[in-house]
């Protein structure tokens, strides 16, 4: 008996000691929920000593009694209670925020009857710090998350940006590619020397492939089968544009355009027309108007025979009316003979063949026969003309005598014609360091307007102030004169002021040349 | 005696107003419409002086002059080119041939055609 109460004792003993260790509130109450025991923590908690509360119902720590009542009917059904936020009171009278957690033990192995009933109390205050520690660890947590999400989206963005940017890059560089490749001229550009495109219609004028060309530079392609010809044009002269014709053989003629920029002119943009067509049309009609000039040439002649012999009295006596009429109809059929004579010197231009004789001259004989009759015909007018005769000890000049005579007398009877009164003059002088000679012609006549000076040497242009005096020109002389002067290598260009008078300058090289390309208006 | 001319032109209108000039002014005058007519005229008879143009069907004016000059009788006949044109080169070669004048039909009227010829022959 002793020894069983004394091991229940130390039983007890050990097992309240075990209960006081935990940290937790414990409490043991009977069936009845009277307090049997009750841990060192639980009488902490609620302020107590455990002899004031041994025995007492537990039902006098809870504020609200219909809570407790509800809590102590679920524990009689057997169940296991868990109620969070339950207040009690301490002995203070202060209310405590628990969760309250209620067991049953069972009498036997069956668990049918009710023992005693387990009461664990947490405060909530303590879970209320780590809650809260919790709550703003989550909110950090948050908005870290919100902040990464942000970030995130802006870096989204800029990818989205730069992929639309890359995208419309890209359009841009197919267009452009498109447009490069499906261009009807050919493209070659060159930079800092080298080839870095070919488009296919050039590939195809050239006969060549980008593998041949690309990446090389001008210099190396001089060895190229055709495209040196191309390059060859490169390497004489860098003005900032240059257009000229490049012959490919019979089937191929070639308009070239390149545009020079950048440092040393080392890089060029260029442009290959196809003129093979346009150049064989342009002949066509040049033949056209070459084979109608010469067909008209045999009426022609046959209307100035009949008709001189009419004026001449040969068909018999003419009346001085009939005469009269008869020399306006000479006159007209002899301006029809220079307008067809003009206009094949102008298909000669146009076919290159127009210089046919070159030998050496003095340029005095030439002025001389150029001004001909004009002296006395600028006389008769009332106009002063003075010509000063280079020196015979100059170079002679090689040039086609015919042709510049020509271009001297079409100038110098411009001169004579579109001036009323006043004087004309001409001087030359010889330009040593160039090796040339330079003819003015001067006039005090009614000038050029300066909205009609830049069209003054097209074909077929006749200045309104011209128009109005009644001169015989075609319209074709300065056109002619000055793809003489050209042709033999020198230039042409003047001074005017409208109701003051026209200067010409014209100059001729010693050793003039007949230029190879074609001279378009 | 009445010199005689042999003109070889195929245009008509030329044609008939040289004969026409011509014959007024005392000359005897045959035509031939182109190269090989005209040769066979010479042939036939010779004439005082040669009016010839350049562009004619069968044989032009230059065939016919190359002719002439192989020709024992012919060679010595004076000859003028009268054209539609004249190119410096062509001019050249006529002289060369022994063409004493190159005449282009729209510069001259026919008084100053006939003054050439009667310069040649009388």
């Amino acid at each position: 008996m002793e020894s069983k109460n004394l091991t229940n004792s130390i039983k007890k003993a050990s097992n309240e000691e075990a209960l006081d260790a935990l940290p937790i509130s414990i409490c043991l109450v009977s069936k009845n929920f009277s307090i049997l025991l009750a841990n060192k923590s639980f009488l902490g908690m609620i302020g107590y000593e455990r002899p004031e509360i041994l025995g007492e119902n537990i039902n006098f720590l809870f504020n609200d009694k219909i809570v407790a009542d509800e809590l102590f009917a679920d524990l009689k059904s057997k169940e296991v209670i868990n109620g969070e936020g339950v207040l009690i009171k301490n002995k203070k009278g202060q209310s405590i925020l628990t969760s309250t957690i209620g067991c049953p033990t069972f009498l036997g192995k069956d668990k049918k009857e009710v023992a005693n009933y387990i009461f664990v109390f947490f405060q909530v205050e303590h879970f209320k710090g780590l809650e809260l520690n919790i709550k703003s660890k989550v909110k950090k947590l948050s908005e870290d998350t919100k902040n990464l999400a942000q970030a995130r989206k802006a870096l989204m963005n800029i990818l989205e940006d730069a992929d639309e940017e890359r995208q419309k890059a890209e359009l841009e560089r197919d267009k452009t590619l498109s447009i490069i490749n499906n261009l009807a001229d050919g493209l070659i550009t060159i930079e800092d020397n080298l080839i870095t495109l070919i488009n296919p219609i050039a590939k195809d004028f050239f006969q060549t492939t980008e593998k041949e060309v690309l990446g090389k530079s001008v210099d190396e392609l001089t060895s190229h089968p055709t495209l040196r010809a191309l390059v060859e044009m490169f390497c004489e002269e860098k003005p900032p544009f240059l257009r000229k014709e490049l012959s490919m053989g019979d089937s191929l003629k070639l308009e070239v355009s390149a545009i020079f920029f950048g440092v040393d002119k080392k890089n060029i943009i260029v442009m290959l027309h196809d003129v093979t067509r346009e150049n064989f049309i342009e002949r066509m009609k040049t033949e056209f108007v070459s084979i109608a000039a010469h067909q008209l040439r045999t009426p022609l002649s046959a209307i100035k025979w009949i008709l001189k012999m009419f004026l001449d009295g040969d068909m018999g006596d003419v009346t001085e009316t009939q005469k009269q009429f008869l020399q306006k109809t000479y006159d007209s059929n002899e301006r029809m003979i220079n307008l067809v004579n003009d206009l094949l010197n102008v298909t000669k231009i146009e076919e290159g063949r127009f210089l046919q004789k070159i030998q050496k001259y003095d340029l005095a004989d030439i002025l001389v026969e150029a001004v001909g009759t004009l002296k006395e015909l600028a006389e008769k007018k009332g106009l002063s003309f003075n010509y000063i005769l280079p020196s015979k000890k100059l170079p002679k000049i090689s040039v086609d005598k015919e042709k510049v005579i020509m271009a001297f007398q079409n100038i110098m009877e411009n001169a004579v014609f579109y001036t009323k009164f006043g004087k004309i003059n001409i001087l030359t002088d010889y330009l040593d360091p160039q090796k040339e000679f330079m003819v003015r012609i001067q006039d005090t006549g009614m000038g050029i307007p300066d909205d009609q000076k830049v069209r003054i040497f097209s074909r077929f242009f006749r200045g309104a102030t011209a128009l109005k005096t009644e001169t015989e020109g075609t319209g074709l002389g300065l056109f002619i004169a000055k793809n003489i002067i050209e042709a033999h290598g020198g230039k042409i260009w003047f001074d005017s002021e409208e109701g003051k008078g026209t200067t010409f300058y014209l100059t001729l090289p010693v050793d003039g040349k007949e230029k190879s390309c074609e001279i378009k208006n | 005696m009445s010199k005689k001319i042999l003109i070889l032109e195929d245009e008509l209108v030329i044609s008939d107003l040289l004969t026409k000039k011509f014959s007024s002014e005392g000359y005897l005058v045959k035509t031939a419409q182109n190269g090989e007519e005209g040769m066979d005229l010479m042939l036939q008879e010779t004439p005082d002086l040669v009016l010839t143009d350049v562009v004619m069907p069968q044989k032009d004016g230059f065939a016919v002059i190359e002719e002439m000059k192989q020709n024992q009788a012919l060679r010595s006949v004076p000859i003028i080119i009268i054209s539609n044109s004249g190119q410096p080169v062509e001019i050249d070669r006529a002289k060369e041939l022994g063409v004493s004048d190159w005449i282009i039909k729209t510069e001259f009227d026919l008084q100053e055609i006939v003054e050439k010829v009667k310069n040649k022959i009388g």
